[in-house]
């Protein structure tokens, strides 16, 4: 297990060097000019060729990206050229919003989805296993816009229990910055109220964003389930006396999560990134609302520390993801075939 | 596997936990306006608040009322009032203007307002030397003789100096302000969250991406505004906005989109303001380094004739637009209103087209973005317009960044363009779209050169002769209207929906999207 930690760790820096190379190279490929969308529309010549000058953006490429690696390596991950503010500071800000808003909705997912999954594939065609599959139909069918949208009508327009956008209350103030998950920094400092809002605030972008993926787990679980009951294993446990509890967890179970993790793993990964449309119809402050904006106006030094820091999320998560798998398959723990 | 388990439990325990406080809400998870608060849902959260660096209208809507400047626009109109300054003059020809400034302002730390501090904004703005800094390219020095007295010269004569006094970028800061310098920056880091003036307000909170919050000056010179907390929150989703502003839970909405504008003016509860706007929406015909064709005179005048005027506003601003007449927008001086204009008439953009003696003409791109919602459709209407008389148009939709690369290079036949002037002045439209020194993004995007009209531009530019700067101008407007660089489209009508108890708000099309908060009350 400890090789594979290793191994990945290793993977994380070759990662890491090839994505800051290839973001950098096609950041600068692009046609566009960044000192020309900070000047405004209406900037000379001179005034544009000024700001280039204050960017550094008319020093050869090779230095720029030395120059920004030299940073990097020394965890300045610049300054964004639209907000001024330093790039880690901003990434600080809207990470944790999008981590919290994910996170949660994946632990949703999961809670509500592998009992779902479960009673599907072993009551199959029950009228479980109907329910399951509609339920699950319909999120994969429902855009998340949409849905987001009909939970706002219906929660916060008709009914008036929740909140319809934002992460707080503008009245309140956020909680003192430890982890910038507003649900864990809010209870640490004393800040009660402020958790009380926020988690009335997460509950209509959880719920969007969750029905999504537990649509996925329930998919995917309940045909890996399906396939899995099936085998001689299985048949074996059964005969062998042990319990029908025992058999689905310990036989059936264990073995169809592999793959389920496998791609919740990656729709993490990919989340982490922006779940953009639920950010957008709930006023999320999230990572996609900030690297949308930054790419509109090729805030590079925004773009390259969200490259990064998401492709240092994909590859922990990854890592997570296996270390996982390796628990529940002995046969990769082994480090046979699988 | 109990390893696995375990802190999955542990995780769904918390979020049932949370669940549960959750579904058994301790009081109302939104917020109600109180009668001295004003909150406005904007659409988008905004860069920075320096005004020596963002050249964003919507960091202007909080850094106005916070900042304060030697002249201010009077009410709706573009003419100027004294605003730190009480009085000023100009001599030397235009190229000397000197300000004198009242006494008793003061920056919210309780610094004095004076000369040295008008200086020193002056000075900075010129040394960040950002977008606001190319409307004070004519500043040679600024001095400060005492301190009440501001001496601005400028390198030549230039007309429409005061004007450039009123806009955002000329905000008085504290000289303070070095005292939070990081790496020689001049206090931009800082700035670009806080804000330091003598305006009537200053930003209390900014929750990165959430909202924006204004409390009033406790330092502020004028009378006290009823209005003494605004809070800007950032509400990306139109319909959200909507359903907000519909339950009273916010007093205005800037995001709705138009057609969603139209079924909310039945509601009692709710004004929809419209207002002629200084925003044009027009097409580049690249004269100087499109294709060929574009050199000619009459076919530049068949495309003008080619456009259904009409039906371009009605699909793409819902009939909520004007039709321009020439370069200079309705409620600008120097418009003028008998200027010819351009109607629908395929029959004579066909003859005018065979008169050129051009050919079959080649097909030409027209270049445009997502930038404005209407472009895309306003895109097709134009490709539809022009293919009825013989002139095929290729699409060519680019990102808002490499278009603009493309324009300020001259690589298009065709595009898109919108323009609102910084200051209040004809220069803004006349100078910079006609001037053939100003080619590309600096503001001549047809590349068009004219020697007649840059003679009487540029005279017009540094007369202090209003009347005779309006002749001018107009004189050059008929010759850039028979000979015709830009189709002239249609300039955008603003409109703005707010609760109905929502009082004094005056719209001046200089400051568009910026509210008169000090005047501002509910009922």
């Amino acid at each position: 297990m400890l090789k594979v930690v290793w191994q990945r760790l290793l993977m994380l820096v070759l990662v890491l060097a090839c994505v800051s190379i290839a973001t950098f190279l096609m950041a600068r490929v692009v046609p566009g000019d960044p000192a020309q969308v900070i000047a405004g529309p209406h900037a000379s010549h001179a005034t544009v060729e000024a700001i280039r000058h204050q960017l550094g953006m008319d020093r050869p490429i090779l230095v720029q990206y030395a120059d920004y690696m030299n940073g990097l390596l020394h965890g300045d991950l610049g300054t964004s050229i639209t907000t001024r503010h330093p790039v880690s500071d901003d990434l600080l800000a809207y990470f944790p919003a999008t981590l919290e808003l994910v996170f949660y909705a994946f632990v949703v997912a999961l809670v509500v989805g592998i009992p779902l999954a479960i009673l599907a594939a072993v009551k199959r065609n029950s009228i479980f296993d109907y329910a399951a599959r509609i339920v699950s139909l319909a999120g994969l069918s429902m855009p998340t816009f949409w849905f987001g949208l009909v939970l706002i009508l219906v929660l916060y327009g008709k009914l008036g229990v929740l909140p319809s956008s934002g992460r707080l209350s503008s009245s309140l103030p956020p909680p003192p910055h430890i982890t910038g998950l507003y649900t864990v920094d809010g209870p640490l400092t004393g800040y009660w109220a402020t958790f009380v809002d926020s988690v009335k605030h997460l509950i209509l972008p959880v719920v969007a964003l969750a029905y999504v993926q537990l649509a996925i787990v329930v998919r995917q679980l309940r045909a890996s389930m399906i396939s899995v009951l099936a085998t001689d294993y299985v048949r074996t446990a059964r005969a062998a006396g042990l319990s029908e509890w025992t058999v689905i967890t310990r036989f059936g179970l264990r073995n169809a999560l592999v793959p389920v993790l496998t791609i919740v793993g990656i729709s993490f990964g990919a989340l982490l990134g922006g779940a953009v449309v639920t950010e957008t119809v709930f006023g999320w402050p999230g990572m996609g609302n900030y690297v949308v904006q930054s790419i509109e106006s090729l805030d590079f030094p925004a773009i390259m520390g969200f490259t990064i820091v998401i492709a240092t999320a994909y590859v922990l998560i990854n890592l997570v993801v296996d270390l996982i798998n390796i628990a529940l398959n002995p046969e990769i723990r082994r480090g046979g075939g699988s | 596997m109990r390893r696995i388990l375990i802190p999955v439990a542990a995780v769904a325990v918390m979020a049932s936990a949370a669940g549960c406080t959750a579904t058994n809400p301790q009081g109302s998870g939104t917020q109600t306006s109180a009668s001295h608060t004003l909150t406005v849902d904007v659409a988008s959260d905004i860069d920075t608040l320096d005004p020596a660096v963002t050249i964003d209208n919507a960091s202007w809507k909080i850094t106005y009322p916070c900042y304060e400047r030697l002249v201010d626009y009077k009410g709706s109109s573009t003419q100027l009032q004294p605003g730190l300054a009480k009085s000023w003059s100009s001599s030397d020809g235009g190229k000397v203007w000197t300000f004198h400034l009242v006494s008793g302002h003061k920056f919210t730390d309780g610094t004095p307002v004076d000369a040295d501090a008008v200086k020193f904004s002056f000075d900075r703005l010129l040394k960040i030397n950002q977008g606001p800094a190319g409307s004070f390219a004519e500043v040679s020095s600024v001095e400060a003789p005492d301190p009440t007295t501001v001496k601005f010269t400028l390198k030549s004569p230039f007309a429409p100096f005061p004007s450039t006094l009123a806009t955002n970028y000329a905000s008085i800061v504290d000289p303070k302000v070095m005292s939070h310098q990081q790496n020689g920056d001049m206090g931009q880091a800082y700035l670009a969250s806080h804000t330091m003036g003598s305006g009537p307000y200053e930003l209390k909170s900014r929750v990165k991406g959430q909202s924006l919050t204004l409390v009033t000056n406790p330092t502020y010179s004028g009378s006290k505004p009823q209005i003494t907390k605004a809070v800007f929150q950032i509400v990306s989703d139109p319909s959200a906005q909507r359903l907000q502003l519909e339950k009273g839970d916010v007093d205005v909405a800037e995001g709705i989109t138009i057609d969603q504008l139209k079924s909310l003016e039945g509601e009692s509860s709710i004004t929809v303001l419209k207002k002629p706007s200084l925003l044009v929406d027009y097409i580049y015909l690249n004269v100087g380094k499109g294709n060929p064709v574009l050199k000619n005179t009459k076919v530049r005048q068949a495309i003008s004739y080619a456009i259904d005027y009409k039906g371009l506003i009605d699909a793409t601003q819902q009939g909520q637009a004007v039709q321009m007449r020439g370069p200079i927008p309705q409620g600008m001086w120097g418009h003028d209103n008998s200027l010819m204009q351009y109607n629908y008439d395929p029959a004579k953009a066909k003859q005018l087209l065979s008169e050129a003696h051009v050919g079959k003409v080649p097909p030409l791109t027209l270049l445009y973005s997502d930038h404005e919602a209407w472009w895309p459709t306003e895109a097709l209407a134009i490709q539809a317009n022009l293919k009825k008389i013989g002139i095929p148009v290729k699409l060519s939709k680019v990102e808002y960044a490499t278009e603009r690369a493309l324009l300020d290079k001259g690589q298009f036949d065709l595009s898109l363009g919108v323009w609102s002037p910084d200051y209040a002045d004809p220069y803004m439209f006349m100078n910079f779209w006609f001037d053939s020194n100003n080619g590309g993004l600096a503001g001549n995007r047809a590349f068009y050169s004219n020697p007649q009209v840059d003679q009487l531009i540029r005279q017009a530019a540094v007369s202090t002769d209003q009347s005779q700067r309006e002749q001018l101008y107009q004189q050059a407007q008929k010759i850039v209207v028979q000979d015709p660089p830009y189709v002239y489209l249609y300039q955008t009508q603003y409109m703005l929906p707010m609760r109905s108890d929502v009082l004094g708000f005056v719209f001046n099309p200089m400051l568009q999207g910026i509210y008169n908060l000090s005047q501002m009350s509910k009922a």
